[in-house]
């Protein structure tokens, strides 16, 4: 009577640890498990499984799809990052020679806007050397731009009207691959007279700025 | 068991078709966001410069007498309102403005392949805009960039905006 009472429990505590965890205890044993619901115990329990497994791939698998989701968005926002940089560096320099152009050494007296470069000036401080180590770059030119000449005629004082380029800083031609070029667009004005009118004559020209390329 | 087994794959056909839809739905939503994808806008001081520099250019047209020549901003200025100025080959001050600008903008060499440009000035007061000359050129197709810029002046009783639009190819 003790052992079949010991019998009844083994069982009933095995069916509850299967039950419970898909796994048949160590002291349990099959025949533990008899009658007609031993079958449906055991599929149950692999419906229960299989469940889960579904659960997990599908975790696994919109994880990866999101993972692949974000990772195409990163690097469609980050594509025109070099550009982007390229440009503002690039707005930065144009700006920077603008400001030259404002500087003493080149404005123009008589004009209140600071992209007015006085070609008179410029000549007079082509010839002198000290101001090439002032503006510290490795070249530093004038180029008229419109009106427009194709052959590089360099600009002294007696042939300001037929000239087109007026350097103050010649590249050294060792460097010339080996320089960046910024350039921004200025107005280049003497002042002229014409039947008792004194006025300034402009063109369009560019200023020019080479400096050394940094690796 | 065999059911179980068939209901087992048709949930597995299922989700593939379900990955399926959203994958394809994916395509062409990206698809169509490319195509629909405007051109990048920037402004640029390159430009900005360029505008501002050439409103100062000196032509040959002058008011009273030669000597008195006119910038390109006072033949905008001119040319908005109608008045008078003695240009060579008796052009008119819009004429010369449309002339030199054409000339100038045939030079202009921005950053990247230029495809298309448009220049446009107004004039403009507390009271009215209108926009007296408008310059384009190229095509707009192949545009993946617009970069533009504009300066301004002031006039007889309000200013004078002078807009530039273009349009890089890659």
């Amino acid at each position: 009577m003790e052992f079949k009472k010991l019998m009844r429990l083994k069982r009933s505590n095995s069916r509850l640890h299967f039950e419970k965890n898909c796994m048949l205890p160590l002291t349990a044993k099959i025949k533990d498990f008899r009658g007609p619901k031993k079958q449906e115990l055991f599929l149950e329990c692999k419906r229960s499984q299989m469940q889960i497994q579904e659960m997990s791939f599908m975790l696994v698998g919109l994880a990866v799809f999101f993972m692949i989701v974000l990772l195409f968005y990163v690097v469609i926002s980050l594509s025109g990052l070099k550009q982007r940089v390229a440009e503002s560096t690039r707005e930065g320099n144009i700006l920077l020679v603008s400001m030259l152009a404002g500087t003493p050494e080149f404005s123009c007296a008589e004009k209140s806007t600071s992209l007015c470069v006085d070609g008179y000036k410029v000549l007079a401080l082509k010839n002198n050397l000290n101001y090439a180590s002032f503006w510290n770059v490795d070249g530093l030119k004038i180029q008229k731009f419109y009106p427009y000449t194709n052959n590089t005629i360099e600009c002294s004082i007696g042939n300001y009207d037929i000239c087109n380029t007026i350097t103050l800083v010649k590249e050294k031609p060792t460097e010339v691959n080996n320089l960046h070029r910024d350039s921004s667009y200025v107005t280049l004005c003497v002042r002229e007279s014409e039947n008792d009118y004194l006025y300034s004559r402009c063109e369009l020209a560019k200023i020019i700025v080479s400096t050394k390329t940094t690796t | 068991m065999l059911n179980k087994n068939k209901q087992a794959q048709s949930e597995a056909v299922g989700f593939v078709i379900i990955i399926l839809i959203v994958v394809i739905a994916g395509v062409i939503f990206l698809g169509i966001f490319l195509r629909n994808s405007k051109p990048i806008s920037t402004e640029s001081s390159e430009i900005a410069n360029f505008l501002s520099a050439s409103l100062s250019y000196t032509t040959l047209c002058y008011k009273d007498s030669a000597g008195d020549y006119k910038t390109l901003g006072d033949l905008a200025d001119y040319c908005s309102s109608g008045a008078k100025l003695t240009c060579p080959n008796e052009q008119t001050a819009c004429s010369v403005l449309n002339e030199t600008y054409s000339g100038m903008l045939l030079k202009f060499k921005p950053a990247g392949t230029l495809s298309y440009y448009q220049l446009s000035l107004s004039y403009n007061n507390s009271e009215t805009q209108h926009t007296f000359m408008t310059l384009e050129s190229g095509t707009k197709a192949g545009c993946t960039s617009r970069v533009s810029g504009n300066s301004q002046l002031e006039a007889q009783d309000g200013k004078i905006i002078v807009d530039l639009m273009t349009c890089l190819a890659s």
